[in-house]
């Protein structure tokens, strides 16, 4: 649904997107991780055509944005990471206002506004004033404002930043709705946990390269280097001591360590020579009644991913 | 998520649905029009700034009147003219207020939206920068106008006296409308260009004080050149006057334009419009035979004023435009040819490898 090919930002001095590719399949939820300033904010704000890149090509439904950015606009819902809203307006005088924006008849507006004011949990507050609103009541119809033309896509920028706990949640349970419904969604957040829980896809960047990318499960267990293992042996003649020395000949293992009863193995395999490795050491006859992956947490792998790089360059976040 | 609108809408009290369907029936209106409409009408300064502009003008229709009858108990007349004369009087001051008051309508609201940083979720919509510019300009024309038609009770008066015309009034509101547009569209465009609304403010109102005064100080330095009939050095016989073209800075003057569509033009006239009378005759004479005369291809004022700001106002709204616009048209079209270029290029390359 989108692809970015090449894509690079360059303001005078400052690169903030260098040479960046990626592809969001349709329905897929597509997660940016990344420090301040890596560039996220730029990639999102291209793909809504909102900045023109340097180089590079972004296609959105086979839209290119610099083509045809109005069909674009079409397609995609966008939510920025900064916003502001008319404090002037009633919360459904603001939905009808976008809805206006984006061509809705008149005669639809009222039973849309009605639907997606339902959708937020925001309904009760209909007739007030948006500035009434609290953070998170703002962040949700802001999400709402978004999905006024039913768009197929939505690029929401930290769309949870400086929501409470409880308003997180809520605003978790809402993209998930929105995920049921089928739409592709490009999110960006600190909060890698979150991202964990909702995305199909992930991908991490740093200094304006896409440093990690894939699938979840492809980036959670498909990596080749650096897997953290523990075995642990049924009681018997062979000792956890004789498992870490066999374990060290081992060309793929990096390092074993005996911790009580258990070894733990850093090993740079992908799953079938993990595999082959658990066969063989059966084979052998160590009675090996337990071993598991100690699966990295989005939170270790993104900082495995991004360490040793240097500070980025001052990235123009907003501009 | 559009599918239960008809539930939505039975759930409704009964008034309810009528008004929902009142307001669907509403002409399709440029969304951003009716979102400042509504804004500015629920704004509580509206009312203070409909307030102190009819204060403003009937003070000024008052002071005319007073001043008539005074001259009454000195050996005055009130003649036939006298409604002329409260006309051009209220007339031009309206036309100074419109001056206060169109930039400060618009030049807050590009500036604003990026202030307030709603502009991007505006930009995002299927709403062009095009449409979102005029939408803001139509609804500061809506003001404007509003405040025209609230003041005609105070123009009213001129009635008493008559000497009016239908006609009269016509071009006196033309005028209003160009001056209310131009300087609109120079607010927006202030505004388009500065992102912070106090620089844009500044920068409006030195263009406006550039149209009202600017050209008038232009036209004392060229009243003072030699060769001007009124400046010190008066023309000698055989002399190349330098100043003898016809200052056309001076048509962008909106004060001018409108003393120049008054009935008294060319002589006579109002109090204010007398003033202005005389400046624009000095200001379009030049040396003749028998004294200072009009040169023969001076276009009337009013005329000239009307294209002129047609033009600023042409050029304000096309650059505010495309200052707004995210990704640049030339941009557009020269990703669109290198596009095109590349899959030309490709076709040949699958051309000669098939052959």
């Amino acid at each position: 649904m989108i692809e970015v090919t090449d894509l690079t930002k360059r303001y005078r001095r400052v690169i903030a997107v260098d040479h960046m590719s990626l592809t969001v399949p349709a329905g897929a939820i597509y997660g940016l991780i990344g420090r301040n300033g890596a560039g996220k904010t730029t990639t999102m704000r291209i793909i809504s055509t909102l900045l023109h890149p340097t180089s590079g090509r972004v296609r959105v439904g086979g839209h290119d944005v610099m083509v045809e950015p109005g069909k674009v606009r079409r397609l995609l819902g966008y939510m920025p990471d900064f916003f502001g809203v008319y404090d002037d307006l009633k919360v459904w005088e603001y939905l009808d206002f976008y809805a206006a924006t984006e061509g809705v008849p008149a005669r639809r507006r009222p039973g849309m506004v009605s639907d997606l004011l339902e959708l937020v949990d925001l309904a009760p507050k209909r007739e007030e004033y948006v500035d009434s609103l609290s953070r998170g009541m703002k962040q949700r119809l802001c999400l709402a404002h978004t999905l006024v033309h039913d768009p197929q896509v939505l690029i929401l920028d930290e769309p949870a930043s400086g929501l409470d706990p409880r308003a997180r949640i809520e605003m978790r349970e809402l993209l998930k709705e929105l995920r049921t419904m089928g739409k592709t969604i490009v999110i960006s957040s600190h909060i890698l946990s979150e991202l964990a829980d909702l995305c199909t896809h992930i991908g991490i960047v740093e200094g304006g390269k896409m440093v990690v990318s894939g699938t979840l499960d492809e980036v959670l267990y498909g990596r080749t280097r650096g897997r953290l293992v523990r075995l642990r042996l049924a009681p018997g003649e062979q000792t956890p001591e004789d498992l870490a020395a066999r374990l060290d000949h081992e060309p793929l293992v990096r390092g074993a360590a005996v911790l009580g009863s258990v070894v733990e193995a850093t090993v740079d395999a992908d799953d079938a020579a993990l595999a082959d490795l658990l066969g063989r050491l059966v084979r052998e006859g160590f009675p090996v009644a337990s071993f598991s992956e100690m699966t990295n947490t989005l939170e270790e792998i993104f900082l495995q991913a991004t360490a040793g790089q240097e500070q980025p360059a001052e990235g123009r976040e907003s501009a | 998520m559009t599918g239960n609108v008809n539930a939505a809408q039975a759930s409704t009290p009964r008034g309810m649905a009528l008004m929902q369907r009142l307001r669907a029936w509403r002409p399709a209106m440029n969304p951003v029009l009716g979102r400042e409409l509504r804004s500015r009408m629920r704004d509580w300064r509206f009312s203070l700034v409909l307030s102190a502009y009819l204060i403003g003008l009937g003070l000024v229709a008052f002071s005319t009147l007073y001043i008539m009858t005074r001259q009454l108990k000195f050996g005055g007349v009130i003649g036939p003219d006298a409604g002329v004369r409260i006309y051009a009087v209220l007339a031009i001051m309206q036309l100074l207020l419109i001056g206060v008051l169109a930039p400060s309508l618009t030049v807050g609201t590009i500036s604003g939206e990026r202030e307030r940083r709603t502009m991007d979720l505006l930009l995002v919509t299927r709403m062009s920068a095009a449409s979102i510019v005029v939408g803001k300009l139509l609804a500061s024309l809506a003001y404007t106008v509003l405040l025209i038609v609230a003041s005609m009770p105070v123009f009213s008066l001129v009635f008493l006296f008559g000497g009016i015309s239908l006609k009269q009034l016509g071009l006196t509101f033309i005028i209003y409308l160009a001056t209310t547009l131009t300087l609109g569209a120079v607010g927006l465009l202030a505004s388009a260009l500065f992102r912070r609304t106090a620089v844009a403010a500044v920068a409006a109102y030195g263009v406006v004080a550039f149209m009202f005064a600017g050209t008038l100080a232009y036209l004392a330095f060229r009243l003072a050149l030699p060769g001007s009939p009124y400046g010190p050095v008066p023309p000698a016989p055989g002399m190349q006057p330098a100043a003898a073209s016809i200052p056309w800075l001076v048509f962008a003057n909106p004060l001018v334009a409108m003393a120049s569509s008054l009935p008294g033009y060319g002589g006579g006239g109002g109090i204010l419009s007398g003033i202005l009378n005389e400046i624009i005759f000095r200001a379009f004479s030049i040396p003749g035979p028998n004294g200072p005369m009009r040169p023969a291809n001076m276009p009337t004022p009013w005329v000239a004023y009307l294209w002129i700001s047609l033009g600023i106002f042409a050029l304000s709204l096309v650059f505010s435009v495309l200052h707004l616009t995210p990704v640049k048209p030339w941009v557009r079209w020269r990703a669109a040819w290198r596009r095109r270029r590349q899959v030309r290029r490709e076709r040949a390359l699958a051309r000669s490898e098939s052959a």
